[in-house]
């Protein structure tokens, strides 16, 4: 219980930097927009990603997970393990925008 | 930031806010704006390079430092309650199960990831769409279609937070 207080009381501290926002228009209840921790930007989108072949691709064990995207005629696998360090990546699928949010 | 214990996201030119599970911008300027959801495959290293040898992946080398020796997440996935739950649950549900979500006419519904894993298919009729819900287990390949064929947009979500954003959400029951 201690605990489980402890963890409110942490996530509630935070609370002051989401004031900062424009919530103008809002279609969801403002009051319920909450930190998760970090600062803004504390867990930085992956805005310019780099790739490699799979052939090249030493450091990917064969059970680990990963978010498989194909479009366009391309596929790109994203590890979860870096994809959770980031939670968002731009990319680009030949001329297609996408993000991928995780 | 949180809603509900889903991302919130913003981008740099407007600043607006924007739901991912909602898939649309949420406060700010670009309010009501929607993102197409696209498909995409949560599997194995393994199977998706299998499915495509192709394939390319996302370097390491990413500018930032960090330890992407494990997915900081692992215990998260696997232990039974959420983050900050909303609601009560029904008989027999978990927070922490992943779900099919998808939105018809408005309309949130969701079906049970394992469910369809031990049938390999769902057939259903939602809103006046005939859906057919496949997952191929050797490649973990999931797709939600149409009647005519179509794709219909979905997401692989957890229980507790497709219910929080979607409070009025239909929920699958086998017959």
């Amino acid at each position: 219980m201690y605990a489980l207080l402890l963890t409110l009381l942490i996530l509630s501290l935070p609370l002051l930097a989401v004031a900062s926002w424009d919530f103008s228009k809002a279609t969801i209840e403002v009051d319920e927009i909450m930190s998760g921790g970090p600062p803004r930007d504390g867990i930085p989108a992956l805005t310019a990603p780099k790739s490699v072949a799979a052939t090249e691709a030493a450091f990917m064990r064969d059970d680990e997970q990963v978010l498989g995207v194909f479009l366009n005629g391309i596929a790109v696998a994203y590890p979860t393990r870096i994809l959770s360090w980031h939670e968002l990546v731009n990319d680009d699928f030949r001329g297609l925008p996408v993000l991928v949010s995780w | 930031m949180l809603y509900r214990s889903n991302v919130l996201m913003y981008d740099k030119e407007s600043e607006s806010l924007w739901s991912q599970i909602k898939g649309e911008a949420v406060t700010g300027e670009l309010t009501g704006t929607a993102l197409e959801v696209l498909p995409s495959t949560l599997t194995t290293w393994k199977r998706w390079r299998k499915q495509h040898p192709e394939t390319r992946v996302l370097s390491l080398d990413t500018g930032y430092s960090r330890n992407y020796a494990s997915d900081p997440y692992l215990d998260y996935y696997k232990q039974q309650s959420g983050f900050r739950s909303f609601f009560k649950l029904g008989p027999g549900e978990k927070e922490k199960e992943l779900v099919v979500g998808v939105v018809v006419d408005g309309r949130a519904y969701a079906y049970s990831l394992e469910l369809l894993r031990q049938q390999g298919e769902i057939r259903n009729e939602l809103g006046g769409l005939k859906l057919h819900l496949s997952l191929d287990s050797a490649t973990d390949s999931l797709r939600v279609t149409k009647a005519d064929g179509s794709q219909l947009p979905h997401m692989l979500v957890y229980w507790f937070v497709w219910k929080g954003i979607h409070p009025q959400t239909g929920r699958y029951q086998p017959d």
